[in-house]
């Protein structure tokens, strides 16, 4: 799922945010790219939301990537150390096929479990 | 020698009509000119280590002698009384079309007091000019206008004479320009600093902290390069790593940590956990808890980004936001001229006396941290410039 963020995003623009990515949650391991390219404002409420957002999809096995983070949208999330808490990629296409990687991944770990320590 | 000085606040860049372009202003800038402000503000009017550019230019003039001091701002609504400034200057705000009369006016009346030099200054830029030695330097030149040069170019800081101005024709403004021809120019080798980027801003403060330039910290030096203005209050759980300046009434929160050459200037609170590295925070802010500030001038409800060259609107108080604003003083202003002075029949009947309006502006004076003036006399036309005045000082504080 790709959620493209307005310039602005306030209260209104992070319900709207969050009730998209409820829908993806029906979805086992929901994966969803935010684009913030556009972001020139944020706000505490809508971070809070982004915040939920992850943790919600999170529960589910799933993840939210950010892509194409612009300079301001990056500015707050150092800011407010959520930079720490999100994945970000330089663009959409990068966020996505990490997912494939991630998946991949899972897999080949499944195939091959470690063996167990002596 | 009898000298006046007229300090001009530079704001916006400014796009002049073309049959303007002859004019003074435009031909004493070899350099181009570029926008003055620091998160929507004259940057002259921030304060560096707890004193602003203006404040420390006009003290270096009185120092010098110059007593009769005018500041005018080229930004448009901003009212210059509301800056700080000390109540003996002769302060004028201005609308960016009115700004060259109200100019011709301050210049006329210097004149009119028999006035023998005049000293102009753009700010702009940060220059520690040796005033004496450039009078000695405009006295043996013999040449009506000196311009300052420095090796990065020109400055906007002249000195004119008098008299030369006095006999010409025409505004002030093109008698100036009638000079320019003539003018010599005064070699400045001293430190400048141009302010024309946030980033000069923050490099100004670092040199002020570190002892490169004429600039001293506010405040006393409490261990090695950390400053504290008086009233600042620090917490014991802080860690502040100097250099270091906490402004006048400033509190840094529980858990906080200051470091790399950060400023927190007067009346700023930094809440609990907050760690401020490499960055500015400016006068009256509030800064979040458990936030990451670095490498940025933080103010105005603004962040801008020194790396990145980005600035951000911040309109949330969980974030970013002002420490001096007091609804419930604001609203009581509100409601007290929406309930008395919006009528017709009110304002005729005075309910309000001019003496109660002087309280209130005093308290709103007082609150956005200006000296009081002292209460007048009942008058109708007094009453209505009140209420701007009022006006104008809620808009300021909102």
């Amino acid at each position: 799922m790709l959620l493209k963020l307005p310039e602005r995003v306030s209260a209104r623009e992070a319900r709207a945010f969050c009730g998209a990515v409820s829908a993806e949650l029906a979805h086992d391991r929901p994966r969803v790219v935010v684009d913030l390219s556009q972001v020139k404002q944020i706000d505490s409420v809508a971070l809070d939301a982004l915040l939920k957002c992850m943790v919600e999809v999170s529960r589910r096995d799933g993840a939210i990537r950010l892509a194409s983070v612009s300079p301001e949208a990056a500015t707050v999330l150092e800011m407010t150390g959520l930079d720490r808490a999100f994945e970000m990629f330089p663009n959409v296409a990068e966020a996505a096929a990490s997912f494939s990687v991630a998946r991949i991944k899972a897999v080949a770990e499944e195939a091959s479990p470690q063996p167990a320590a002596a | 020698m009898y000298i006046g000085a007229i300090l001009t606040i530079a704001g916006r860049p400014h796009l002049q009509p073309e049959h303007l372009s002859s004019l003074p202003r435009k031909r004493l800038q070899t350099h181009a000119s570029p926008s003055q402000l620091l998160l929507g503000r004259a940057v002259a009017l921030w304060d560096v280590l707890g004193k602003t550019v203006l404040d420390r230019t006009i003290e270096r003039l009185r120092i010098f002698g110059i007593d009769r001091i005018s500041v005018i701002s080229e930004n448009s609504g901003r009212n210059l009384s509301n800056e700080g400034l000390g109540s003996s200057l002769n302060e004028v705000g201005t609308g960016q079309s009115s700004f060259w009369s109200e100019w011709d006016s301050i210049v006329s009346d210097y004149l009119n007091h028999e006035m023998e030099t005049l000293l102009l200054v753009r700010l702009g830029s940060y220059a520690e000019v040796d005033f004496s030695d450039l009078f000695t330097f405009h006295r043996q030149s013999g040449t009506p206008l000196t311009q300052v040069q420095h090796t990065q170019g020109a400055l906007d800081l002249v000195v004119v004479d008098g008299k030369q101005l006095r006999s010409g024709i025409g505004s002030f403004r093109s008698r100036l320009s009638a000079m320019l021809p003539e003018r010599s120019h005064y070699e400045f080798k001293g430190y400048l600093n141009r302010l024309t980027r946030p980033a000069d801003f923050r490099r100004l403060v670092g040199d002020g902290l570190l002892g490169r330039c004429a600039i001293r910290p506010v405040g006393k030096e409490v261990s090695a390069h950390v400053w504290l203005g008086e009233g600042a209050y620090v917490e014991a759980s802080a860690t502040v790593i100097g250099p270091a300046y906490i402004g006048t009434n400033s509190y840094v929160g529980p858990a906080c940590t200051i470091s790399g050459s950060s400023t927190i200037e007067r009346q700023c609170k930094v809440d609990f956990g907050t760690v401020v590295d490499g960055s500015c925070i400016l006068p009256r802010t509030y800064v979040g808890m458990g936030l990451s500030v670095a490498n940025a001038i933080v103010g105005n409800s603004k962040v801008y980004h020194l790396g990145r060259d980005v600035q951000v609107s911040l309109a949330d108080q969980r974030l970013i936001g002002d420490t001096f604003r007091s609804r419930d003083l604001l609203r009581s202003a509100r409601t007290l001229f929406a309930s008395v002075l919006s009528t017709r029949s009110a304002r005729r009947a005075s309910l309000i006396s001019t003496r109660r309006l002087d309280l209130l502006i005093n308290r709103l004076r007082r609150h956005v941290g200006l000296k009081t003036a002292p209460l007048r006399q009942q008058s109708p036309v007094l009453l209505r410039e009140q209420q701007d005045e009022v006006g104008e000082t809620l808009n300021d504080a909102a």
